[in-house]
């Protein structure tokens, strides 16, 4: 299990100190977070990372999956959709009331009982129904700007009754909402198995496994397979590089996460697109790839692609970076954060520059180790997971401060 | 090629244990485009994060440090270390790093200025919007204000009290409100100026250094700026970049016979050029 010693190496002594400081205004507050998968995207990332190093620097953090049936996870599924802006989304009195009594049931399973409850993304928002003490946060990961108005205005009373609401960029806060809230951006763990440096000999024995060729350019997106991601429009991208680039592979790496019920059906389209091309390689978790085979992969990577139609933050993107990946991806989301044109990648207004500017950092490696070199220090300077944790402590001073004073 | 380094504009800085009171003092400092948003840093110069005037305006209003303000009061919470309450900086760069990068990153993300360090992660200094708008500013771009202008803007009326003024801001999340009658521009009030006047306004010190109430109840016209910074919807964007660096503000109000038609920031000067000339233009302009 790692600890907060461990990261001296790489973010200095001092800083560590301070999380220590904060720490101390916190100790012992129980925590717990809420979500709805324990695997798959960005949230359960995040978790998996926090929350043992939240409890070696002195909090009690638990965290509780909720559960649901598969048309509770396709309501989900379409209020995530319609809070990121889909207007076509209509929530009807029976999905409603299946949202909210799956809710009321895992209320009653889960230990909420916390100094500080954190409930992530739409799918438990209304387990704040049944709070019965301590401070209840909203975390929200996704892009809220223009939300679908009828449902926001069914689900806007929820997030006014927490105590505070936690956004990943200050954009993407509805406009009219106007609770407290605190920003937090996404980070990731250097340490864990899906960041930490591996030899070379583990990255070959990962690509021999899934018949990816080393010595050829590989290409590729890691991302849930969701419209939103884009898988289609890699392939579009792999297609027009290839007929310059010979031998150019893709690899689409994603993961089923439980509470995403158009993931399989993603998977399958991209699939039939792939149409059997041997250089095409859709590899998932039912493939054995795991967070050490992803690290590996995207470690092989020469040029990685983010395409996404809409984006939370795209931590996907500072995973590439931090691995020296130079990265070409659309604006969406967090992204124009980390990828900065022709720095650390090139940020592309569609597929077509895409594949330009793929091409570009195929054939020029001098280049594409300068964007990678660029891409850790951006992401070193500004996205590792301790810049993270400060910002989690000082959301729990903010909520129960001195809590044992 | 043009590195971070040259460009920039200003190296203030809070340290990390700094009382949250000494902070309040150098954001409601003096000139009317204070330095609203200032780098935190720990010992070594290392960036540790970034305080601005909003988030001490919520430390004042009780809408932050509540949890530490039922323990220790307001005086406590002001004597508590920034750190406690800054965020953490998402823009640091190196100073290596090409200035289209930096430029690239502030218009894309609508972020005014970046922290800039050595290899060794040491504080050098801030690049903000000033060193974009001073080299625009000698130049004519055939770009409207009102072709980059903000039009959905908040207003308060002149009577309204500060305490709700300043809530509004909070709540809208904004940093400056003109003031209007009948949409008749007369003033315009800034965070800047609230926490100005909360430091300098003899009533109002009790609430600052004991643990009486901050009470905000005088008007917004008692303390609004009344010499407002107002430009017409025509002015070419290097005219108003002129007029925003003379008159030392951080926006302009954008004015049709005196009635409020939108409002100009700097970032949106910035940004507003690089969208409709691209970024090319604003990387070539600061070559010059």
């Amino acid at each position: 299990m790692r600890g907060i010693e461990d990261y001296v190496p790489i973010v200095g002594r001092d800083e560590i100190e301070e999380i220590m400081y904060l720490a101390e205004y916190v100790e012992g507050a129980k925590v717990i977070h809420v979500n709805s998968t324990k695997f798959g995207g960005g949230v359960a990332e995040i978790l998996k990372s926090l929350i043992p190093l939240a409890n070696s620097i002195g909090l009690r953090a638990v965290w509780e999956v909720m559960e649901g049936d598969s048309y509770f996870f396709q309501i989900t599924k379409a209020i995530h959709n319609a809070l990121q802006g889909e207007s076509s989304v209509e929530l009807t009195p029976e999905m409603y009331r299946h949202y909210l009594e799956v809710n009321r049931i895992n209320a009653e399973k889960l230990d909420l009982e916390g100094d500080v409850v954190v409930i992530h993304d739409p799918q438990p928002l209304p387990l704040v129904e049944h709070k019965r003490n301590g401070k209840w946060v909203w975390r929200c990961h996704i892009d809220m700007s223009e939300p679908n108005v009828g449902v926001w205005k069914l689900l806007r009373g929820f997030v006014e009754k927490y105590d505070l609401a936690v956004f990943t960029m200050e954009r993407y806060i509805p406009k009219d909402f106007r609770g407290r809230f605190l920003i937090e951006y996404p980070c990731i763990d250097p340490l864990s198995d899906k960041n930490k440096p591996l030899s070379h000999m583990k990255i070959l024995d990962v690509l021999e496994r899934y018949d990816v060729d080393p010595d050829r350019p590989i290409i590729g997106q890691v991302a849930r397979f969701d419209r939103w991601k884009n898988p289609l429009g890699a392939i579009k991208v792999y297609r027009s590089v290839k007929k310059k680039v010979e031998g150019v592979q893709l690899l689409l790496i994603g993961v089923f996460a439980h509470d995403d019920p158009e993931g399989e059906e993603w998977y399958r389209r991209t699939l039939d697109h792939a149409n059997a091309d041997k250089n095409i390689h859709v590899l998932t978790d039912n493939d054995g790839v795991g967070d050490l085979e992803v690290n590996a992969l995207q470690r092989s990577l020469t040029v990685a692609l983010q395409l996404s139609i809409r984006e939370g933050f795209g931590l996907t993107v500072t995973e590439a970076l931090w691995k020296g990946v130079p990265v070409v991806a659309t604006k969406a989301g967090g992204i124009p954060l980390q990828v900065i044109d022709h720095v650390t990648g090139f940020l592309v207004d569609d597929l077509k520059n895409a594949a330009e500017k793929t091409e570009i950092l195929i054939r020029r490696p001098w280049l594409a180790r300068q964007f990678g070199r660029n891409g850790y220090e951006h992401v070193k300077n500004n996205f590792l997971i301790t810049k993270a944790l400060k910002n989690y402590l000082r959301m729990h001073i903010e909520l129960v401060g001195l809590l044992k004073a | 090629m043009l590195l971070a380094s040259s460009l920039i504009s200003s190296k203030l800085h809070v340290y990390w244990d700094d009382p949250v009171l000494l902070v309040l003092n150098v954001i409601a400092g003096t000139g009317k485009c204070s330095p609203y948003r200032l780098p935190v840093v720990g010992s070594g110069l290392k960036v540790r994060g970034v305080i601005t005037g909003r988030r001490l305006l919520e430390v004042l209003l009780g809408r932050r440090g509540t949890a530490l303000r039922e323990k220790l009061g307001m005086r406590g919470v002001l004597r508590k270390s920034v750190g406690l309450f800054c965020d953490e900086a998402h823009n640091v760069f190196s100073e290596k790093t090409p200035i289209q990068a930096v430029a690239q990153f502030m218009v894309e993300n609508n972020i005014g200025s970046v922290f800039v360090v050595d290899e060794t992660l040491t504080f050098k200094g801030v690049i903000d919007e000033t060193a974009f708008l001073t080299k625009m500013k000698k130049r004519k771009y055939d770009i409207g204000v009102r072709d980059i202008m903000q039009t959905d803007v908040y207003t308060v009326s002149p009577q309204v009290d500060i305490f709700s003024a300043a809530q509004a801001m909070l709540d809208n999340r904004v940093r400056r409100l003109p003031v209007v009658i009948n949409d008749e521009v007369v003033g315009i009030l800034t965070i800047t100026d609230i926490l100005k006047h909360i430091l300098t306004e003899e009533k109002h010190i009790p609430a600052v250094l004991e643990d009486s109430e901050l009470a905000l109840d005088e008007s917004v016209e008692e303390i609004m700026i009344r010499d407002v910074a107002k430009v017409g919807s025509e002015t070419d964007i290097g005219a108003a970049a002129n007029q925003m660096l003379e008159e030392d503000v951080s926006s302009l109000v954008v004015v049709k016979d005196e009635k409020l038609e939108g409002i100009i920031s700097r970032i949106d000067l910035i940004s507003g050029l690089a969208r409709i000339s691209g970024i090319d233009a604003l990387t070539e302009l600061v070559k010059r």
